[in-house]
């Protein structure tokens, strides 16, 4: 299946490509037995649709339609009877390639006028395999067919790696292989919100992890075991919707939707991304891929805060450049960060007045608000005794103000419960030099606290006096 | 083989284009800001650069990258905001800005419904680049007394799992909110919080009578200057 992906990359490729969905098709109802267990025809948004900037209606369609459940049983035996058997030998065994039940297809018998029979190629470990080719099935439902199975396949390399990156970022939490510990974990997560979906979810993957060694080998359940995974992806996207309509304001709201987010990794919204091109080109292997998939869906809930997002935003950052490049995403992506000891600069000093205030500069004849927050008068405790001016913006704590009282220092107030002042501000980002600022206050009586404040603790003019520039 | 002669092209092109832009020692982060002209963008951008509140319109032209740092009680983090053009004319590069955007605010104006009409056009546009990104919506204006887009009538954020603020640049209402939550989905950490930003002793200052006379008459023009009187409600 990657080359199928590479393929819809290229626009040039169309016309190879839908013989190529055909052959592949041909080769899914022949394993599922018979065509009339075809899977229906999904609104999912296929690689062929394009979309441009005048038809934005594909963000109105509802994901959620996915193929039903259901099993897929053996052909009754006159149906097989009227089937032809092709024996198909490998051509190349290269080691890479072996382990790719598509890596018989090529490109060259496409442009042969009837490519159904070339199909069905080569199972992992035999080298040569025995199927049953449906020749008439019908075409037009062929098509459909092709693509959902080429969603599956897709979801599932993705799911893989998804699945490969989070036992790094996450290993002491989840263990890979381990489908209960995943479905555990989940409910742990899920519990906190009391979602009863959780645990249909975990059910379904622990069944589902099962199905999937059982299956292992059987090329013929391989395509029941992809539409099982189509049926996950289902419950994934509907428990992100679920979680996503928590819509508070509070944390606890902000960590149901991160686990939303988390779902929708393991929901796959980007069909063709780079990333699972060069995934199949390099031959990691789509059976092991598609033969996983019951392991899949385990980054989306169990990443339930933490790590999973953080993941999730490493994929994206570093999708566009393949696989290889996910794992330098560890060191220069985003460090798991740690508690650190908060500093305010203000240990060894006591606050002697505080008020709420807007702070505004006087720049280029005109008044500049420099933000709101509380202001302080800070005097220090330890050493001299130094004083100053010091506010931090509301929300954001940005350090607005910070500006040593002098003796000097003159206060004029101003209307509107102003009161005005020159002084060196050292945020770190302002100019050097006097600058004229204004504080606003809540009412007069404010005003005059701080200009008390200020004046007993701005330093004694005296010593100023004293010094031999000022002594007679 | 051409296919893959293809692919391995385009592999290496990518890896090459990957910048390893951190320029700080502490992790920094791509932001990206999207939404129709005028909703507020480089108004709310600046508001948290310089505290100041930009009423007048001047349209964006192409892109503008301000670095945006934060206190955390996880450390100290920056985003680079890149404040893009609204007006499809000043559009500049378009979605070439979002390329490596590692978080994204789609920004609205409340009090204008088309521009809330075009929110899915950003988003996909958006998402086509920058796959599984987090994603602030916000509505901006809120502060405006009749606008066009309540509350209640907000509901993209729901089914494309973003996180949905109403904001007001002007009243700076959760004008802290949208960094916060990217914040915390970047770090990993729910419980990440903003704390204040350190403020080392400033400089001892020798500023005498002769400075201040020199100061004198800039300070007499500022105290005959009335202050802005936009911010009555600051202390409600």
């Amino acid at each position: 299946m990657p080359e199928l992906l590479l393929i819809g990359r290229y626009p040039s490729f169309h016309k190879k490509r839908k013989k190529l969905k055909r052959v592949i098709v041909s080769w899914l109802l022949a394993t599922m037995g018979d065509a009339e267990n075809a899977l229906p025809p999904s609104k999912k948004r296929a690689a062929g649709r394009e979309i441009s900037r005048d038809n934005p209606g594909l963000d109105d369609e509802e994901d959620s339609s996915e193929q039903e459940t259901g099993t897929f049983k053996r052909a009754s035996e006159e149906v097989l009877a009227n089937r032809r058997i092709v024996k198909v030998r490998r051509n190349q065994t290269t080691s890479t390639a072996s382990a790719n039940p598509f890596s018989g297809i090529r490109l060259v018998p496409l442009t042969e006028p009837t490519a159904t029979p070339a199909a069905p190629s080569s199972a992992p470990e035999s080298g040569t395999i025995t199927t049953q080719v449906t020749a008439d099935a019908p075409i037009s439902s062929e098509k459909e067919v092709s693509e959902d199975g080429k969603n599956n396949v897709n979801k599932s390399e993705k799911s893989e790696e998804g699945n490969d990156l989070e036992p790094e970022k996450n290993s002491d939490e989840t263990e890979p292989d381990n489908a209960k510990s995943e479905s555990e974990s989940i409910k742990q997560s899920e519990s906190k919100k009391d979602e009863p979906v959780s645990d249909a979810v975990a059910d379904k993957e622990s069944a589902e992890h099962k199905s999937s060694v059982a299956v292992n080998e059987e090329t013929q359940k391989e395509a029941n075991h992809e539409k099982l995974a189509g049926v996950e992806a289902k419950d994934e996207d509907k428990k992100g919707d679920e979680t996503a309509n928590a819509d508070n304001k509070d944390k606890s709201s902000e960590n149901a939707d991160s686990t939303a987010e988390g779902a929708s990794l393991s929901s796959f919204q980007q069909l063709s991304s780079s990333q699972n091109a060069f995934t199949g080109l390099a031959g990691t292997g789509f059976s092991t891929s598609s033969f996983s998939f019951g392991s899949t869906t385990k980054d989306g809930p169990t990443g339930a805060f933490g790590f999973g997002l953080s993941t999730n935003g490493n994929s994206s950052l570093f999708n566009t450049s393949g696989t290889s490049i996910v794992s330098k995403s560890e060191g220069s992506g985003f460090p798991a960060m740690q508690e650190v000891p908060v500093e305010t600069g203000e240990e060894n000093e006591k606050v002697v007045f505080s008020a709420d205030s807007v702070l505004f500069e006087f720049i280029d004849g005109g008044w500049k608000e420099r933000g709101k927050g509380e202001l302080k008068v800070n005097v220090s405790t330890a050493g001299a005794e130094r004083a100053r001016l010091l506010m931090r913006a509301r929300g954001n704590y940005r350090l607005i103000l910070n500006a040593s009282l002098y003796p000097d220092m003159k206060l004029t107030n101003m209307d509107k419960r102003g009161i005005t002042f020159a002084c060196m501000n050292s945020t770190g980002e302002e100019k050097e030099g006097l600058s004229t600022f204004a504080l606003k206050f809540k009412d007069a009586s404010i005003v005059e606290e701080f200009r008390v404040a200020v004046m007993a603790h701005k330093g004694n003019t005296a010593t100023v006096l004293k010094t031999p520039e000022n002594s007679p | 083989m051409h296919i893959a002669a293809l692919v391995v092209w385009e592999k290496l092109s990518a890896e090459r284009a990957l910048p390893n832009q951190q320029t700080v020692d502490y992790p920094s982060f791509k932001l990206v800001i999207v939404g129709d002209g005028g909703t507020g963008k480089t108004t709310f951008v600046k508001r948290h650069l310089t505290g100041e509140f930009e009423k007048k319109y001047e349209p964006t032209i192409g892109v503008e990258v301000h670095p945006l740092d934060f206190f955390t009680n996880c450390g100290k983090i920056r985003f680079y905001c890149w404040d893009t053009a609204g007006q499809e004319k000043f559009g500049g590069l378009r979605d070439g800005y979002y390329i490596h955007g590692q978080c994204a605010i789609i920004m609205f104006d409340v009090t204008a419904r088309l521009t809330y009409k075009n929110v899915p056009t950003w988003h996909r546009d958006l998402c086509r680049v920058c796959e599984n990104i987090p994603i602030v919506l916000c509505g901006n204006k809120v502060d405006v007394k009749n606008r066009q887009v309540k509350a209640k009538q907000v509901t993209f954020h729901r089914k494309k799992n973003l996180q949905y603020y109403e904001i007001s640049a002007k009243s700076n209402y959760n004008f802290e909110k949208p960094f916060l939550y990217l914040a915390r989905k970047l770090a990993g950490d729910p419980n990440l919080h903003f704390v204040e930003s350190p403020a080392l002793a400033p400089p001892e200052v020798h500023i005498d009578l002769a400075a201040q006379q020199q100061h004198e008459a800039e300070l007499a023009a500022a105290a005959s200057q009335p202050l802005p009187d936009d911010d009555d409600d600051a202390f409600e």
